[in-house]
């Protein structure tokens, strides 16, 4: 037997379905020849190595995260479609989007259930414009029970049914809204073991970026102002919130002079691979969301957020005070479930504004900055 | 085990959310296993693995069963962390604090065989210069590998899975050993038991 012969049945040797006569040769030349016998010595422990058991300790809530990003998944359905949504509404502008997510958390001096002192008090970011309608059909979006998920949705929820003009669903969207395909996203029409879906190049916003829009009043501040009826903003708005989830269930909210962005954001929430390597992070024509704090708890559990999914911190302000963070690529709802998971925050809705606040303990009442659910109904 | 696997993605696909959590409980595990294995980097590996179930979820009517659902899964999640190492250029390179979590806890589960501490130390040394060479290993080598040594899948499976006869694939992981331990370089010593 030569060399090349007995490492090519290395394999057979290992597994022992070498037949009686070839186990025999292999033993000859191995004891015959030092190279081949230090080369199996290798063998047999690169293999020992390669199948250890080594296993990875696996994150809490790993599984109830890839649920909740599936879970608005349905296979077979056509994609909503900028031209769908232009036809039917047919109000929609043409320039840069902004998303802006104001959060802002109503701490006051009370203590946590741990016992521990709240930071001193926060400002609350004041709401925009009026609450996303009820679907026509009046029910609410799917519902995950028990989880912060669950708390969101009921916060935003309870705010619904208040006569608006009704705007559908995700799930409920009138059949026109969803004629028109998307460009191809991605490429999980083809197999997924050998074409794995490839990230998604977001085309920057054509043009310049919009200035904001006027800032209609809130609906939570004690002295509310009247809210801004615009239809136009609110159905660039509806529409816009259409295409990155809807109304129901959906955790941030958004002005916007165009839906150009909201359509990428929806490319961005179809796509799984959406992680854009990390030298486009810093691109400032890339789409990303600015999240605005305010106090160090809440960067506190942004760092626990930031380590745990998706959501990548590319910049950051001071710890104290005001922290901006621009989150590349990350679905503004995801990163405001798992703040509310893990930080007991309560997420609700004033106007067009998410809130995060911290739970009140019980027994303790909110100060004038926290914000209960039926404090974002409409003044009578 | 494939039979109810098989069970929870009919219901999966009949809109039965939970049976898809069942089915990413049952096999979370090996599937972040498996993407630490590739990338050497403990929260890397909970992103991508997170990738592969959803990319799971999303062409799970492309799965047709011709092979256990656990291989499908175990490939596509292969595929996810090579494009990302690709995408990335350079092997993840391994921090103390991939092996343990925030708290200080273990974060990597080794069975207790009984090593004393050099042994464990050389356990370590042997398992990431060998997550490094199969990073460099071509890529007909490096996925029979993974699906052979590293996550268990049988012979007949995996010739179902690439579409090549069964010799071909034994032939392929002998060949494909033989190439990790050259690519090991120097490293190889530190298989010489």
């Amino acid at each position: 037997m030569e060399c090349g012969d007995c490492t090519e049945r290395f394999a057979d040797w290992l597994d022992g379905s070498l037949d009686g006569e070839q186990t025999r040769r292999m033993a000859v030349h191995l004891e015959r020849c030092p190279a081949c016998r230090l080369r199996w010595a290798q063998y047999q422990g690169l293999v020992e190595t390669l199948r250890a058991p080594i296993t990875v300790e696996v994150r809490p809530g790993f599984a109830d995260q890839v649920v909740a990003r599936v879970s608005s998944h349905r296979w077979g359905e056509p994609r909503r479609g900028l031209s769908a949504l232009v036809i039917a509404h047919g109000r929609l502008a043409a320039a840069a989007a902004v998303i802006v997510v104001g959060l802002a958390a109503g701490l006051h001096l009370s203590h946590r259930p741990s016992g521990r002192p709240l930071d001193r008090p926060l400002a609350v970011a004041t709401g925009t414009a009026e609450l996303p309608a009820p679907p026509p059909d009046g029910t609410a979006g799917p519902v995950e029970p028990s989880t912060p998920l669950d708390r969101i949705v009921r916060s935003s929820s309870s705010t619904a049914g208040n006569g608006r003009s009704p705007s559908p669903s995700p799930e409920t969207v009138a059949p026109q809204a969803r004629t028109a395909p998307l460009p191809p996203a991605n490429r999980d029409t083809g197999d997924p073991l050998r074409h794995p879906v490839a990230p998604t190049e977001v085309a920057p916003s054509p043009g310049s970026v919009a200035p904001p829009p006027t800032p209609s009043p809130s609906l939570s501040a004690p002295d509310a102002q009247p809210r801004d009826r615009s239809d136009s903003a609110a159905e660039r708005r509806r529409a816009a919130m259409n295409l990155i989830g809807g109304s129901e269930g959906m955790y941030t909210s958004f002005s916007t002079e165009s839906i150009e962005s909201a359509r990428a954001r929806q490319m961005i929430r179809e796509n799984p691979y959406s992680n854009a390597a990390p030298e486009k992070w810093s691109d400032p024509s890339r789409t990303h969301y600015n999240f605005e704090f305010r106090g160090t708890r809440l960067s506190t559990a942004l760092d626990s957020v930031a380590k745990t999914g998706n959501i990548r911190i590319i910049t950051r302000g001071p710890m104290n005070g005001n922290v901006t963070l621009n989150i590349q690529n990350a679905r503004p709802e995801v990163a405001l479930e798992r703040i509310a998971s893990i930080a007991n925050l309560r997420v609700s809705q004033r106007g067009s504004t998410y809130v995060v606040e911290q739970e009140p303990v019980r027994g303790e009442s909110s100060d004038s900055h926290a914000t209960r659910p039926d404090d974002t109904r409409p003044p009578q | 085990m494939a039979g109810k696997d098989a069970e929870l993605v009919r219901r999966t696909l009949g809109g039965d959310l939970s049976a898809f959590d069942e089915l990413v409980r049952r096999n979370e595990r090996r599937v972040v296993s498996l993407a630490y294995r590739l990338t050497g980097d403990r929260d890397l590996s909970h992103d991508l693995a997170q990738e592969a179930f959803v990319s799971a979820y999303r062409n799970l009517r492309k799965f047709r069963g011709a092979s256990a659902f656990s291989t499908w899964l175990y490939r596509i999640t292969y595929n996810v962390c090579i494009d990302e190492m690709h995408r990335r250029g350079r092997a993840a390179e391994r921090s103390i604090d991939s092996f343990y979590g925030g708290d200080g806890t273990a974060a990597l589960e080794i069975p207790d065989t009984g090593d004393t501490p050099e042994e464990a130390a050389t356990r370590s040394e042997r398992t990431e210069a060998v997550r490094q060479a199969v990073a460099r290993l071509p890529e007909h080598y490096r996925e029979v590998l993974v699906l052979y040594d590293i996550q268990g899948i049988p012979y007949e499976e995996i010739a179902g899975l690439l579409g090549c006869p069964l010799g071909t694939i034994k032939s392929r992981i002998n060949r494909a050993r033989m190439a990790l331990l050259d690519a090991l370089g120097p490293d190889v010593e530190l298989f010489a038991k």
